[in-house]
């Protein structure tokens, strides 16, 4: 957070324009592309979706640093709605030849499965590196017991235990987390 | 919750599926006779499948893979705005008309046949059919440019628009796109073309473009070239 607030001023741009964008992408350059990867299917769509995720980062640096949530859920909800969007204007397109009453409403609802993960996400950067580190390991990288314990060097027990107390934590953080994020 | 004979149950720990069998067993022996942790269960189930709405990939850490040809594209369209920002000055910048232009020119160039359809400085691009309730017409003359910029906003079902733009009197050899811009500042790229060096003064080129904004938030319509420098631009 501390880097972003140095962008958050305006004028005198350039070099802290160039700056913020390379620390960004530095940081969070490689979730980014994965996340959009994965959602496009598709490398090079993916890298345009990266790009103009930081693009409007840099143009809406207040926003992000103001945000709520993490810089790093800001960028994947930024990029989320990127690709939704461009997948809503695809989808618009054979409107225009076959305009009829029948034609299905687009959807717009898509913001909110964002936010709640956004408020997931924030709400497990509020945890300790030992409860986060061990709920990653288990849940998201699809650990076994004995993988966790090997990778963050502690007894399996102690992973067993420490995931337990982690997922209190996190419930604990959620509940105290303001409920408005910012898209 | 705190007292050990619960803790005992480690019902995160069960929640997440990192039990052996055997403590699975004794966790659920114990959840049976509890009621306090079988509330505890249920709202850690419910946080359990929260957390599946986090993406895997929020945990990956530092740039892509495979060099950072991304980032100077990236810097390169930052730079590219940067310096529009500065010839458009304050006002357009502020309202945000500074956008992104990520695509390359090539996407909607077509060479330039600047057609004669008149001075068009008035309505623009007659069409067949009668317009649909809520067109809305623009024009306008840049002053220091002076090209012209004359168009329809049409709007269509499902918050997305149909343009028809006639644009004249721009320098031949310019490459040229056409943008809307939403009130929040939103810009799309909707057509462009490359003004053909023998282009004649008072010919107009008719294009056609769709743009994924309703027509209440549209702002505006602009030329801009690529360079940057909005040829013309008209509020709507």
């Amino acid at each position: 957070m501390g880097i972003a607030e140095r962008w958050s001023r305006r004028g005198g741009r350039s070099a802290g324009d160039e700056a913020l964008i390379r620390s960004l992408y530095e940081e969070h350059g490689r979730s980014l592309l994965a996340y959009a990867t994965r959602l496009t299917g598709d490398r090079a769509a993916a890298e345009d979706v990266v790009q103009e995720t930081l693009v409007r980062a840099w143009k809406h640096a207040d926003d992000m640093v103001n945000n709520k949530g993490s810089v790093r859920g800001w960028l994947l909800t930024v990029a989320r709605n990127i690709i939704t969007d461009r997948a809503r204007a695809r989808a618009v397109r054979p409107t225009e030849v076959a305009e009829t009453p029948t034609t299905p409403p687009i959807q717009r609802d898509h913001a909110q499965g964002v936010v709640d993960s956004m408020a997931v996400l924030s709400a497990l950067n509020t945890l300790s590196a030992e409860h986060r580190d061990v709920l990653v390991e288990i849940y998201y990288r699809g650990k076994s017991v004995t993988e966790a314990a090997s990778t963050l060097g502690l007894p399996p027990g102690t992973v067993k235990s420490r995931s337990h107390y982690a997922l209190k934590a996190l419930r604990t953080a959620m509940a105290e987390q303001p409920a408005e994020v910012t898209r | 919750m705190t007292a050990p004979e619960h803790d005992k149950a480690l019902v995160g720990a069960y929640v997440l599926g990192v039990l052996s069998p055997e403590e699975n067993t004794a966790a659920e022996a114990h959840l049976d006779s509890c009621p306090e942790c079988r509330r505890e269960l249920d709202e850690l189930r419910m946080l359990h499948d929260e957390l599946g709405e986090v993406p895997p990939e929020a945990f990956l850490d530092g740039p892509p893979d495979g060099g950072d040809l991304l980032l100077q594209r990236t810097l390169r369209e930052v730079r590219g705005i940067s310096s529009r920002q500065r010839v458009w000055g304050g006002s357009l910048a502020a309202a945000g008309l500074v956008a992104v232009v990520a695509l390359s020119v090539g996407a909607g160039v077509f060479v330039g046949n600047q057609t004669a359809s008149g001075p068009g400085n008035g309505v623009a691009a007659p069409t067949a059919s009668p317009l649909p309730p809520g067109t809305k017409h623009a024009s306008n003359v840049d002053a220091t440019t002076g090209a012209h910029l004359a168009a329809t906003v049409i709007p269509a079902n499902n918050g997305w628009v149909k343009l028809q733009v006639q644009a004249g009197d721009i320098a031949p050899g310019q490459r040229c796109k056409l943008f809307v811009t939403s009130k929040a500042g939103k810009q799309e790229q909707f057509g462009g073309w490359l003004v053909g060096a023998n282009a004649t003064p008072g010919k107009s080129i008719t294009l056609d473009g769709t743009a994924l904004m309703s027509i209440n938030d549209v702002a505006s319509v602009s030329v801009v070239n690529d360079q940057g420098q909005v040829l013309v631009n008209t509020p709507v």
